[in-house]
């Protein structure tokens, strides 16, 4: 049976099919075919609500959170200690923004660029490439415009006084919060109701297909538990499942190439990256002060600064990319860390972490407190050093589905240590040289041989590479437009396709990148590109 | 022991005692900042570490000497002159990068000296 946008149905303005009520093994054909709906995918959808192109947007969910869907995500973690991966990604309409926090900021523009220090890193676009589509993306995620000026947001907030630190070496980055965008409520409605766009749920995209010289892919097999079959046919495909989803299915698409489709040179699934989230060490003022400009008030902020490291100083150092943010010690000590409040046995704190009732909402004073306060957290995120090594591959089990499960290993170098070490020694000498007061480091940082790490070691849930982006096939997986070398018309949209992670939350991020995809998209299908 | 107890403390001494005690000593003991911050247990436990990372200078003599030098001040001088000139030392020490790590702490080393100072005089 075909199906796609009967006249009927275009005009009903309800654009959407249960795939487990369709009959086994339908054709649906488009112009565009979507996998995914989850921040990347929604994002791009929405870009294509004026087309006259034909949008298909598989989600493997329904639009609630079902343990049953999670369990198709299930899969074995090596390595540093790390969040089950059943339940880190949301698998239902919206995905992982259901639990997301909200934080935005753009990557800096020693982000993308090769630095020799760090092996690896480079990416084939720049931050310049990207800001027309960061302005974009603020819009999407419900931020204010596009404008992380330090001293823009101080007119607006006359009580941000800044620590006086040389500028230099530490500056002020701002983060924006989003309210946060849920996408599955948020743009429900406006994706059922676009005529172009014809949601599919309950569609698991389980194998793709190409042609017989491997060179363009002629369809999507999904399954669902009804044990329906559905085969989308498109003229062009996009991949946004997130990290490990997309690595998961070109991996797992391997009847006609060995080790998988994109896979040529062995890359697909490596590069894993996470950000490193962690407690590096306390700020002690030595006269209380309420630090306004580095404050959060969940829900309330708009915006706050968290300190980052000038890149003359990285390049001199020859360190990782990271920020710090602060928080009064008697909120901070209240917390346990984020890796401890989230594993597979504590169902109460896995039902928190699902509804985005944890992750991020903490604000930064306490309810009763004076607002002033001596002692202060320093909480360090940092970017990971790209790693051949650190990656996702198939496990010989399979899912519900026939999926082969997908495994992680991921680890942590000395290069993570000694820069989190850097940068609080840097913050300790800026506080001592203007006199603002003493920073004591964690104790696990206070050896400079000692590269292991503790068990309380967080990660921001933050899921990047696998797919990692380069104009040489040799070294990515995907080119500067996101098409999957080799391959003419697969695409791969979200964090995936990074190359380093940079330090902020990457929600902004990939949303922007999956805009600039959606362009080239438009681009390619008017005969432009 | 809070740092206010410590005029108290020194005023206390029987005369013959505070005699034999250099007269600059309040404010080579004393880490301006860092005391604000730091208990005396805490002052007094860096300067410990100070003295393991540094054993050549484990006597007060050696460290007036380290602390005094180059500033025309000797530890007879006048407590507040020593205190101004102290305190603009450690500003320099953390400009150069003359920083050690005590106990998590990141000290100048002037300061370090000076909880090594404190140290040694009350322990």
């Amino acid at each position: 049976m075909r199906l796609f946008c009967p006249t009927a149905q275009l005009n009903s303005g309800w654009m959407h099919t249960d795939a487990r009520k369709v009959d086994n093994g339908s054709l649906i054909e488009g112009d565009l075919c979507i996998v995914g709906a989850g921040p990347a995918g929604i994002s791009m959808a929405l870009d294509w609500m004026d087309s006259s192109h034909r949008v298909i947007l598989l989600e493997g969910g329904g639009f609630e959170y079902e343990d049953q869907m999670q369990e198709l995500y299930a899969g074995k973690t090596t390595g540093q200690r790390y969040f089950p991966l059943r339940s880190v990604r949301l698998h239902y309409f919206g995905g992982t923004s259901g639990h997301w926090a909200g934080y935005c900021s753009p990557l800096d523009p020693i982000d993308f660029s090769r630095r020799e220090w760090i092996e690896g890193s480079g990416w084939p676009i720049s931050r310049q490439d990207l800001d027309p589509y960061y302005r974009k993306a603020q819009a999407v995620l419900d931020l204010d415009p596009f404008d992380y000026d330090v001293s823009s947001w101080q007119r607006k907030n006359p009580t941000w006084n800044p620590l006086p630190f040389d500028e230099s070496q530490i500056r002020n980055k701002i983060w924006q919060f989003s309210p946060p965008t849920r996408f599955g409520t948020r743009y429900r409605e406006r994706i059922l109701d676009s005529r172009p766009i014809h949601l599919y749920t309950y569609a698991n995209a389980v194998e793709i297909v190409a042609n017989e010289s491997v060179r363009e892919i002629r369809e999507i097999r999904t399954k669902n538990l009804a044990g329906k079959e559905l085969r989308v046919r498109a003229k062009h495909y996009v991949l946004a499942c997130c990290a490990i989803q997309n690595a998961r299915l070109l991996l797992a698409s391997h009847n006609q190439a060995a080790g998988g489709l994109g896979n040529g040179h062995d890359l697909v699934g490596r590069y894993f990256m996470e950000h490193v989230e962690t407690n590096s060490a306390e700020l002690w003022l030595a006269k209380p002060d309420s630090l306004d400009m580095y404050m959060v008030d969940y829900g309330k902020s708009k915006a706050r600064a968290e300190l980052a490291i000038g890149a003359a100083f990285q390049q001199e150092q020859r360190i990782l990319n990271g920020t710090c943010s602060l928080s009064p010690l008697e909120v901070a000590r209240s917390h346990k860390p984020f890796i401890e409040t989230w594993n597979e046995d504590d169902k109460e704190a896995e039902k928190k972490m699902r509804l985005g009732l944890l992750r991020g909402r903490i604000s930064s004073r306490t309810a009763s407190g004076s607002g002033r306060y001596k002692g202060f957290q320093v909480f360090t995120r940092l970017e990971q050093a790209p790693r051949a090594y650190n990656r996702v591959t198939l496990d010989t089990e399979r899912d519900a589905l026939g999926m082969p499960r997908a495994n992680l290993h991921w680890e942590l170098t000395a290069l993570e240590k000694h820069s989190i070490r850097t940068i609080a020694g840097l913050i300790g000498k800026e506080c001592g040289r203007s006199g603002v007061g003493r920073i004591r480091l964690m104790e696990y940082l206070r050896d400079p041989k000692d590269s292991s790490w503790p068990s309380f070691t967080g990660a921001g849930w933050h899921h990047m590479g696998t797919t990692r982006m380069s104009t040489d096939p040799a070294q990515g997986v995907v080119d500067a437009n996101c098409r999957v070398h080799g391959i003419s018309n697969l695409f791969v949209a979200g964090s995936s396709c990074y190359v380093t992670a940079g330090a902020p939350n990457p929600t902004l991020t990939l949303v922007a990148l999956s805009l600039r995809l959606s362009d080239h998209l438009k681009s390619k299908m008017a005969g432009r590109a | 022991m809070q740092w206010s107890g410590l005029g108290v403390l020194a005023s206390a001494l029987p005369f013959w005692q505070f005699c034999r005690t250099q007269q600059a000593a309040p404010a080579l003991e004393h880490p301006l900042i860092f005391s604000r911050i730091a208990d005396q247990a805490a002052v007094s436990e860096a300067g410990k570490a100070y003295l393991v990372q540094s054993p050549a200078e484990n006597s007060r003599s050696q460290l007036a000497s380290a602390l005094l030098s180059g500033g025309g001040l000797d530890d007879n001088s006048d407590p507040s002159r020593v205190a101004a000139f102290l305190n603009q030392r450690i500003q320099e020490d953390f400009r150069r990068g003359e920083i050690v790590v005590l106990q998590g702490w990141i000290l100048s080393r002037t300061e370090a000296r000076q909880c090594a100072f404190f140290a040694l005089r009350h322990n």
